[in-house]
């Protein structure tokens, strides 16, 4: 039987944060409990993107049971670069 | 020009040790995407970003952070030239970190021959690195940046806003420079322009 609940690390803008994951938890749900828990209130949900360690975008729709997501991994979640680029 | 310490300058010192600490514990995962944190002294930090997807692996530039007064004001950022420190200018950018842009993409007229994917391909973008003229330094102009919070089209937009959900970490920072500088990268683009001249014998008596 395959384990339902794993243990991963998420780096918050630098920071590790220990998180449980259940693997039928959806993406998003485990950012936004994250988020709180590392004190990060002040931007949206969909401010912020989740990486793996290869640096590819994990969808925050998906759940954790159909990512390839092992026990101990770690995530890396950034608030995005928003728009810019229309000042000069 | 050197921006003057107004801040606390004990607290600035911490707060850019943290910043340099984050970054260093996770370094070898860092190293993987190619970035490479070869200088860290108060108040300025230097990230090289290398191409993991090239042969043979390039350097793509340095980035110069600046956290004086850092957190009661955002760090500048600016793209170096890797060898000598010395910012870029607009005009010598290696990268102008081409975001694509809101909305929807510019029509654009594709000569007859061209297929249709290439066509779905085009789309509008925009460039996170601004600068007035050619030979103006140019700056990353996202929020959470100092030299896009004091600008006067973002006045309204003030580092307040941003400064506790970690805007202006070095890591987020870096990650931002990586996903529009060194990800669009995928392998080197070789331009050669035949040259096509008459081969002449030796010339008759």
């Amino acid at each position: 039987m395959s384990k339902e609940l794993i243990e991963i690390v998420i780096v918050v803008n630098g920071t590790p944060v220990n998180e449980k994951v259940h693997v039928d938890d959806q993406v998003d749900e485990v950012v936004a409990r994250v988020l709180k828990e590392s004190g990060n209130s002040g931007q949206p949900l969909d401010s912020w993107e989740l990486r793996d360690e290869s640096g590819q975008i994990i969808d925050f729709g998906r759940k954790f049971r159909n990512l390839d997501i092992k026990e101990g991994a770690k995530l890396f979640l950034a608030l995005k670069a928003g728009v810019g680029g229309t000042s000069g | 020009m050197a921006e003057t310490q107004f801040a606390d300058e004990t607290v600035s010192r911490r707060k850019f040790d943290r910043e340099v600490a984050a970054f260093q514990a996770q370094a070898a995962e860092y190293r993987r995407l190619g970035w490479y944190l070869v200088h860290a002294e108060f108040p300025e930090a230097m990230v090289l970003l290398a191409t993991a997807k090239t042969k043979p692996i390039a350097v793509l530039c340095g980035v110069v952070f600046d956290y004086t007064n850092y957190d009661a004001a955002p760090p500048s950022v600016r793209l170096v030239n890797p060898m000598t420190c010395e910012p870029y200018k607009q005009s010598e950018l290696p990268t102008q970190l081409m975001q694509r842009a809101p909305g929807n993409d510019v029509p654009v007229i594709v000569p007859e021959g061209i297929s249709a994917q290439f066509q779905m391909e085009v789309h509008a973008q925009q460039p996170l690195m601004q600068a007035h003229k050619p030979d103006d330094i140019p700056f990353l102009c996202i929020a959470g940046v100092r030299e896009y919070h004091e600008h006067p089209a973002h006045t309204g937009d003030h580092w307040e806003l941003h400064r506790r959900s970690g805007a202006g970490s070095l890591t987020r920072l870096v990650g931002i420079v990586s996903k529009y500088g060194l990800e669009p990268i995928v392998g080197f683009n070789v331009q050669m322009v035949p040259h096509v001249v008459f081969n002449v014998g030796p010339p008759p008596e």
